[in-house]
Order: C-alpha cells, then structure tokens, then sequence
C-alpha cells in the first residue's frame, strides 16, 4: 500500500480557525465592508475599476493595510513565541510546506476576503456597471489583492524574522509608514519639479492604480515596468520568505 | 475548524448589514446628476484662461459658456488633466493661481487657472487644437477622459466670466429601498445559516456525550 502523504489544507483549516476567527476578524470584515459601501454610494461610476477605487481607495486599502500589519506580522510571531509553530513544524509536511499553509492562512486568505467582501457590497450597488465588463472588475480586485498581499507578505517577514509579537507589529507599521512617506514625497516632488517620471514612480508603487488607470482610461499609456514592480517585490520577498523558513527560521 | 466553517454564513450576515449601511447611506448622500463650476478670471497681456473638466469615475455630458472672450480653443487630455498642463510647461506654458475642485457626488474634476504662454506658441496651438462655434461648447465627455479649454479673452485686463454644467450619463445604481430590501434578506440568509451550523453542532456534541 502507498502511504498517502500528508497534505496542506488541514493545516491551513487549524490555523485559520485563529486567523479568521469571530468576533475580530468578523468586525474587520464588517467595517471594510460598511466603509466601502457608504464611499461607493456616495460617487456615481461608469466603469468597474472606477467602482472599485471608490470602494477600497484609500480608506479600505489604510484598514487592511493596519490590519495585516497588526495580525499577519504579530500573529505569525506569536505563534513563534508561544511554541504554536513548533507544534506546527512537527507535522510531516516540511518546513516550506508549513510555511506556505501559514503564508494562505495569515496572509493570502484574509487579504481575500477583505477585498473580496466590499468590492461584493459595490458591485450590489451598481449591478449594471458590473455586469457590463465583469472581467475588468475582477482584474480590478486582483490588483487590490497584488498590493495587499505584498504588503502582507513584508510584515509576515517581519513578524517571523523578529519572533516577538509587540515588536513586530511596531516594526511592521514602521515599514508600511516609511512606504506610504516615500510614495508621498514622490508624488510632492513630482508636483513641485513637474517630473512626470517622479509620478510614474510613485504610481507603480500602488499597483492598484497603475492597473485602474489602465482599466479606465485604455488610451493612457501604462509603462510595463510599472504593472510589474509591485509583483516584482511581491515575488522576491515570496521567496525571500520561503528561503527563510526553510534554511534560517529558528524557533525561540 | 468551526472558523472557516462558520466564514461564508458570517459573511452573508456582514454583506446583508453592509448593503443596508449602502441604502441608508445613499439616500442621506447619494450620487447628484449634476454639477456646476463657475468663475471669473483677469487675463492680463499674454495670459489665457483655461479649464479643465475630467470625468474621473463616471461620463458625462459637458456645457461651457463664457462671456468676456474672444475665443475658445479645446481639446480632449486621456486621464489627469494636471499631468496635461504640468507636461506643456516644457513648452513655455505655466499655469498659475490654479483653481480645483472635485465634486465626489458627480464623479468630476473641474479646475481653472491663469496660463501664461508666449504669442508664438499661442499661435501654435490656435493650429493644433479645436475651435467653438461661439462663447459656448457642449461635449460628451467619456469616463476618464478630460475636455481642456483654452478661453482667449476679448480684451486683456478684462474679466472672462465661465460657467459649466456637467450632467451624469449612463449611471444606474439600485434604489435605496432595494439596497435595504437586498440587504434584509442576505443578512437573514446568513443569520439562518449560523443558527443550522449552530443547532448542528449541539447535536453532534450532544451525541459525542452519550456514547
């Protein structure tokens, strides 16, 4: 007989039990969700990437942004702390196999449904918009879910890296202020000088907007090199991530 | 596993609850069909007046009229209209005493401002760009498009007076009764489903503790 080997999505199911877990996650998820259908409500929208910015930006992106750099980066390094992820590590599935259940269940999973829930909420407002060009929306919601994911990815970096939970939340909300002031100084300086490069830059920084101004305006051109730095830094600190967990993570 | 397993029904409940705060929310600041931007600007010799209108996240029909000009150039900018003017200052253009104002409720961008510019590329782009009938233009503007005007005042030192309208097209959205209606009945779903997963679960405990 073949001894069946060991799969990834028990693991993934246990840990989701914490990560998704009611009452937070479910407050999270309600005031995402409220705030993206009272913005999307407000500004009438034509086009799909339209009624998704006016869902999730900025308001919407700013909470889940706090949110995974709170609960991705700590929660992954209080697992650390509290012997959890040695327990984890015992099951037969390896190191980068655990590593990747924690990275869908800390990670990828919430991002999901964080974006997934408002952008359900606007499209029921604006039903026609949706179903005229549903494949721009759900690129719309890719986008949203790229730039997150990364973000989640660098605090889930942090948190396991530091493997303490009060300093990886403060390290992870560094990281994401220090982003958020070079993508702001960027965009000033791009004013001031009128550099139009400076504010391509600053674009490709938020992915999202690079791909909803390619959505909503198709005769606007958008430089490749933008639509891939995001991804880019997304799938080196994937791996870097990865490589971490398999050959430097040592638990306390 | 009660967590994943509870996710799609706890999620009904907060979409049925997020679609309602979306009626209440439309009903007390919903989407307004139509906006006005109106000014007065001074040319002094070598200036001009230019608008732009973008329509950032809906299309919409556009109405200019102006009085105190001798002129009205235009033409039609892809997405940010800023970029537009900040790219011509390579080609002596500067704006300055830029006006803007975004009308969230309408989904348009209006913004005005003094541009100075040298008579020759004046002449330049009286060439390249589109010229009004009268003191009065009417375009369909589509979304994330920007229409920019360019006023040539009759008389420098005099006011140049613009009044423009832009009125919403193609915007449907469910009314308020039936964002509450849709609302009330997701968030039921999601309620009864987490009372069947709740009952379930007592019964499977219940029948653990008499084996």
């Amino acid at each position: 007989m073949s001894e069946r080997r060991p799969r990834l999505a028990p693991l993934v199911m246990v840990d989701s039990a914490d990560s998704l877990k009611a009452p937070t996650f479910d407050f999270m998820l309600l005031v995402v969700s409220a705030i993206a259908a009272a913005l999307a409500s407000i500004e009438p929208t034509t086009n799909p990437a339209s009624v998704a910015d006016a869902a999730l930006d900025p308001a919407v992106v700013f909470a889940v942004s706090l949110y995974l750099a709170m609960r991705a980066s700590s929660g992954l390094a209080s697992l650390a702390s509290s012997g959890l992820l040695q327990l984890y590590l015992s099951y037969p599935l390896g190191r980068v196999g655990v590593a990747l259940a924690l990275y869908l269940s800390r990670i990828l999973l919430p991002v999901l449904v964080l974006v997934g829930a408002p952008l359900v909420v606007a499209a029921a407002i604006v039903p026609h918009v949706i179903a005229g060009a549903p494949l721009a929306y759900l690129e719309a919601y890719g986008a949203y879910v790229v730039y997150l994911t990364f973000l989640g990815t660098l605090f889930g970096l942090v948190g396991v890296a530091s493997k303490n939970s009060g300093t990886s939340a403060v390290a992870g909300l560094a990281i994401y202020f220090l982003y958020e002031g070079v993508y702001l100084l960027l965009n000033v300086m791009a004013t001031a000088r009128g550099s139009y490069t400076l504010h391509k830059i600053a674009m490709a920084m938020t992915f999202y907007s690079v791909v909803s101004l390619k959505l909503s305006s198709p005769g606007v051109a958008v430089s490749a090199w933008q639509l891939l730095f995001v991804p880019g830094l997304l799938v080196a600190l994937f791996i870097v991530y990865l490589a971490y967990m398999r050959w430097r993570f040592e638990p306390p | 596993m009660t967590g994943l397993r509870s996710l799609p029904a706890r999620l009904l409940v907060v979409l049925g609850l997020s679609i309602i705060i979306a009626g209440i929310a439309s009903a007390y600041a919903g989407p307004k069909m139509i906006a006005t931007y109106n000014g007065v600007r001074t040319p002094m010799n070598g200036e001009i007046v230019g608008i732009t209108i973008w329509a950032m996240s809906t299309s919409g029909n556009v109405t200019v009229k102006a009085r105190g000009v001798g002129e009205i150039l235009y033409t039609i900018v892809k997405g940010d209209p800023i970029g537009f003017f900040t790219n011509a200052s390579a080609f002596g253009v500067h704006a300055e005493a830029i006006d803007m104002s975004h009308d969230i409720r309408s989904g348009v961008f209006f913004a005005s401002a003094r541009v100075r510019l040298d008579p020759l590329t004046l002449i330049y782009i009286s060439k390249k760009l589109s010229r009004a009938n009268d003191s009065s233009i009417a375009y369909s503007l589509p979304q994330g498009e920007s229409l920019v005007l360019i006023l040539i005042p009759a008389k420098y030192g005099e006011p140049v007076r613009y009044n423009v309208t832009f009125h919403v097209t193609g915007y449907e959205r469910l009314s308020t009764t039936q964002l509450i209606g849709l609302g009330t009945g997701v968030a039921s779903l999601g309620l009864l489903w987490l009372a069947v997963l709740k009952i379930k679960t007592r019964r499977l405990g219940a029948g653990r503790g008499v084996e």
